[in-house]
């Protein structure tokens, strides 16, 4: 047989240098085969039509309140309106849907046993972080260049930012719980999806949740994703009014969330291995 | 070396296969894993590549140790071999181009890589799973019973692959056959029934060892192998001895 036996670059490295290296060829491995499909399309398609759902919600909800000669709820544009509510609403809804992926039950025993759960939920957040700022970053910018709305620049970036990177933190909290319930309880799978997706309407995308009346605006505060939706509002609007706009209530439930994904995971994980 | 720290596997439905194991394997040498059926060879094997995790107690590894031979759990089958042989070098440290030269080339396939594995016949999947096992560098390679799928036209290729392999990487077989055992290894853990596993240095000391236990109990044998070289210790199992003759 004349083939050359592959050799390993780390054949002999030391204990903590090969878990390190492992660690990094895992990633940089899952990343590469993730990143080419996504829905069954090349990389680019892919991406695209998972940004295609909250434009289609802005352009509907849009037309919807033109048709009704609506004036915007808050600012002067009212698409930006919208985008600054469905766009931080998508990212939870579709970062809670997307990572149910990684801990499915198909997922968990169609891996080499040098990838972790964990490393398949980092590589999604990573790739969902990354399609959804380009179709943000699109739409907003789309809306700067095209539309001729100059607010549609954010006032106070830091602000913006970081109500997402809060929105998302929820989001990902949220999947892991929900993949470790549908695991355990299959028909969560079409549960969640119709209850995310109805949970738009109570986050605030085409109202101020401050002028709602006090009464029920108590009720709508227990959503945390409404919290963010305000939190990155203020980023645009720098006089937007403040109710409804905690911050500690968004990173505190997203932290519990986490905290109980994590801990379900963990105590059901021998349990569902050995029953899949 | 693998540190085994305490190691208990239990099902859910509360059997123990592996009870507070604590022992040290070596991993530069070729080892057998010997004993009969429902000892956990197979549990150990997964135990120490890490498809299976201890419900208590911790392995320390201080090697790069394979998955089990053959491992096909991975593949994407809407993907083409050649992705699925690409991501797995990408994974454990080595080149995909050379990966894939070495796969197609000594299982000669050629455009079969590049159509989705799903419409790969079976035995070449599985023959490609375990080329993949021999074309990925290990410190220690790991078998669950057979060092390469079925077809006697393709033995002589894995023995030549395992034995080019192990000129410088462990192996550690599980068996519960010992003329598998004896062919392939230098040393040997004897799992046992009743009592806990022993480490025996000398491949032919463990053989003793697993028919003097597998003798124990005296049960209804079939004396029919014929290369036995102590008759008289020599029946066993029932079960040993059927997968014997069929081998």
């Amino acid at each position: 047989m004349g083939q050359a036996y592959p050799n390993g670059r780390i054949y002999s490295a030391g204990r903590r240098r090969l878990a390190l290296r492992q660690q990094f060829n895992v990633l940089s491995g899952l990343l590469f085969r993730e990143a080419e499909m996504r829905h069954g399309q090349s990389f680019a398609l892919g991406y695209i039509a998972s940004g295609i759902e909250p434009l289609v919600i802005v352009a509907t909800i849009g037309l919807l309140f033109s048709a009704l000669a609506k004036t915007p709820p808050y600012g002067g544009s009212l698409l930006l309106f919208l985008g600054t509510g469905v766009f931080p609403i998508y990212l939870f809804i579709h970062t809670s849907l997307r990572l149910r992926q990684p801990l499915n039950a198909g997922a968990q025993r169609q891996r080499y046993p040098a990838e972790r759960p964990f490393d398949h939920i980092a590589i999604h957040a990573l790739l969902h972080i990354l399609s959804s700022a380009i179709v943000t970053v699109l739409f907003f910018g789309g809306l700067y260049y095209l539309g001729g709305v100059n607010a549609a620049i954010p006032e106070d970036p830091l602000a913006a930012l970081s109500a997402l990177a809060a929105v998302l933190l929820f989001g990902i909290a949220t999947g892991i719980c929900n993949s470790v319930i549908a695991r355990l309880f299959p028909f969560w799978d079409v549960i969640w999806p119709a209850f995310a997706r109805a949970s738009l309407h109570f986050s605030g995308p085409y109202f101020v949740a401050a002028f709602l009346p006090p009464d029920s605006r108590w009720y709508f505060g227990l959503n945390p994703v409404i919290h963010g939706v305000n939190w990155f509002r203020h980023g645009f609007y720098p006089f937007y009014p403040n109710q409804l706009t905690d911050h500690n209530y968004l990173l505190g439930a997203a932290l519990a969330m986490l905290a109980f994904g994590l801990l379900l995971e963990a105590g059901t994980r021998r349990h569902l291995e050995e029953r899949d | 070396m693998i540190r085994l720290d305490n190691v208990t596997y239990t099902y859910a439905r509360g059997k123990t296969v592996i009870a507070n194991l604590a022992i040290d394997l070596p991993t530069h040498r070729r080892m057998a894993v010997l004993g009969p059926a429902e000892t956990g060879k197979t549990t150990l094997i997964g135990l120490l590549s890490g498809v299976i995790d201890p419900a208590e107690g911790r392995i320390e590894r201080f090697a790069h140790l394979s998955f089990p031979a053959g491992y096909s759990r991975a593949f994407r089958f809407s993907h083409p071999a050649r992705q699925n042989l690409a991501f797995a070098a990408r994974i454990y440290d080595a080149d995909p181009e050379e990966v894939i030269d070495f796969v197609g080339g000594i299982l000669g396939l050629g455009a079969e890589l590049d159509r989705p594995m799903r419409d790969m016949p079976i035995p070449t999947r599985m023959a490609l799973a375990y080329a993949l096992t021999y074309a990925l560098p290990f410190d220690t390679y790991l078998f669950d019973n057979i060092i390469g799928p079925g077809d006697p036209a393709n033995r002589d290729l894995w023995r030549q692959l395992y034995d080019a392999r192990t000129v410088s990487a462990g192996a550690i077989l599980a068996t519960r056959q010992p003329r598998v055992a004896e062919a392939h290894c230098d040393c040997a853990l004897v799992m046992r029934r009743h009592a806990a596993p022993v480490f025996c240095d000398d491949i032919r000391e463990a053989i003793a060892l697993f028919e003097e236990d597998a003798a124990a109990p005296a049960r209804a044998a079939t004396p029919e192998s014929a290369e036995t070289r102590d008759q008289g210790r020599r029946e066993g199992d029932g079960e040993h001895a059927v997968a014997q003759a069929g081998e």
